[in-house]
């Protein structure tokens, strides 16, 4: 009984955050800003294509999940529509979980994926070199859209109105990306080894790159991205089911 | 107006759109494999002059040099940019340094000037180069590059103007043709039209 209604919550909930034609517009600007990236210069490693191609398509994806996760999620408790949610014969985490795989997970499987794809047919000769390492770089940056998506959808939990978790999610989403540009530029300017490394480590697809190209790096870069999001994700589960009021 | 309600319609006709327009984009202003700079450098006050080919991708880098008595050349992990920095804490100069970027080819050409005791810089490159290969009147390098490695050559003038020809071919890169990306885009497009109105039927 849970299960058929959890499964039918998320489909409601999943069609809403998909709507078209916005979500169709989306789709077709990122796929096509993806295949026209892979041909741009020449890339010839996997992790280089994922690099080339993705960098951009997670800015996209980011202001996409600002929108879905964020204002959104607020519009639905201003319209009634998350009181309605709330009824459903469901476990206030169970909702929670649903809710961030229709705001967060699938959108940004689907946005980052659709675009990997066309790259990968685009690039069939060089990312057929190595697929693993292909994939490899696209699950960093999934997990960095995770980081991003789960701040959004927090902001949107915490805040009653919608303007104000969309200020709050781009504020925070350009806060952390003008951070890591100002300390890579700080630490590259005076040479301070740990500014870089700091800077690197802020964007997981860095230190992965770095590892698969055989590059020097050292092995804590690789789990600062996972563990904030793990911590904000926890965060925004206990938060949803103990303190979140409509 | 007639629009997709099913997800994986709406996906496939995204890819096939996308397909199309980087198609005929690459066949357009898509990547260069190989491209060429030359110049005449004015080495009056300058006793060496460092030479550099920075790609993005991988590839076959040569430089040719004219018009030099001693060329050493050296093959860098990294940014070869810093080893500029370097230099200076040497007691070397950078002057007149001059580059050209071709985006299409993904590859840096820079040509700079080492002012300073040119022993010093043959001292501080010592044991990491290897002599250039003489030609004629002209020393060349070519090597193959990985991604994020360069090469560097250092040339000691022997003439007031040193000619340089740097090149890269891009090796290990394809993509597909504008037919089968042309075919590949619109069989999608039809395929995600089918398959909606065929689920619409039911």
């Amino acid at each position: 009984m849970s299960l058929k209604k959890s499964w039918e919550l998320a489909l409601i909930d999943l069609w809403d955050s998909l709507r078209p034609p916005s979500f169709d517009i989306m789709l077709i600007l990122v796929a096509t800003l993806s295949g026209i990236l892979s041909v741009l210069e020449p890339v010839t490693t996997p992790p280089a294509v994922g690099n080339a191609v993705l960098g951009a398509v997670l800015f996209v994806t980011s202001l996409y999940l600002a929108l879905r996760a964020s204002s959104d999620l607020v519009n639905l408790v201003q319209t009634g529509v998350m009181p309605l949610y709330l009824t459903y014969p469901i476990s206030r985490r169970n909702i929670s979980l649903i809710i961030y795989l229709t705001r967060v997970l699938l959108p940004s499987i689907i946005l980052l994926g659709i675009p990997a794809i066309v790259a990968g047919i685009m690039l069939y000769p060089v990312v057929g070199k190595n697929i693993s390492e292909f994939l490899i770089m696209w699950i960093a940056y999934l997990i960095q859209a995770q980081l991003y998506g789960s701040i959004f959808i927090l902001a949107s939990n915490k805040s009653k109105s919608t303007g104000t978790a969309a200020v709050v999610s781009i504020t925070g989403y350009f806060g952390y990306t003008a951070t890591s540009l100002i300390l890579a530029l700080v630490g590259s300017i005076d040479n301070i080894k740990i500014l870089t490394n700091i800077a690197n480590s802020m964007g997981l697809y860095n230190p992965v790159y770095d590892i698969l190209n055989g590059i020097r790096t050292p092995t804590w870069e690789i789990f600062v991205v996972p563990v904030i999001f793990i911590v904000l994700f926890i965060t925004y589960v206990i938060y949803f089911t103990r303190r979140f009021e409509v | 107006m007639f629009w997709f309600k099913k997800l994986l319609p709406r996906i496939l006709f995204g890819i096939g759109i996308a397909l199309i327009i980087a198609s005929a984009f690459a066949t357009q202003y898509g990547v260069k494999t190989s491209s060429s700079w030359s110049i005449g450098y004015n080495s009056q006050s300058t006793p060496a002059i460092l030479a550099a080919v920075l790609p993005t991708g991988s590839g076959i880098a040569q430089i040719n040099i004219t018009g030099v008595s001693q060329a050493l050349y050296l093959n860098l992990t990294g940014n070869p940019l810093t080893l500029l920095g370097e230099a200076g804490g040497l007691g070397l100069k950078t002057v007149n340094t001059i580059s050209h970027d071709d985006f299409q080819t993904g590859v840096y050409y820079l040509v700079t000037g080492l002012q300073g005791n040119p022993i010093t810089a043959e001292q501080a490159f010592q044991g990491l180069v290897k002599n250039a290969q003489k030609i004629g009147n002209s020393y060349v390098v070519k090597k193959s590059l990985n991604p994020e490695e360069s090469i560097v050559v250092l040339a000691f003038p022997n003439s007031s103007t040193v000619l340089i020809t740097e090149s890269f071919k891009v090796t290990g890169y394809g993509h597909i043709s504008l037919i089968n990306g042309l075919e590949l885009g619109l069989a999608l497009a039809i395929v995600s039209i089918i398959i909606e109105i065929i689920t619409r039927k039911r």
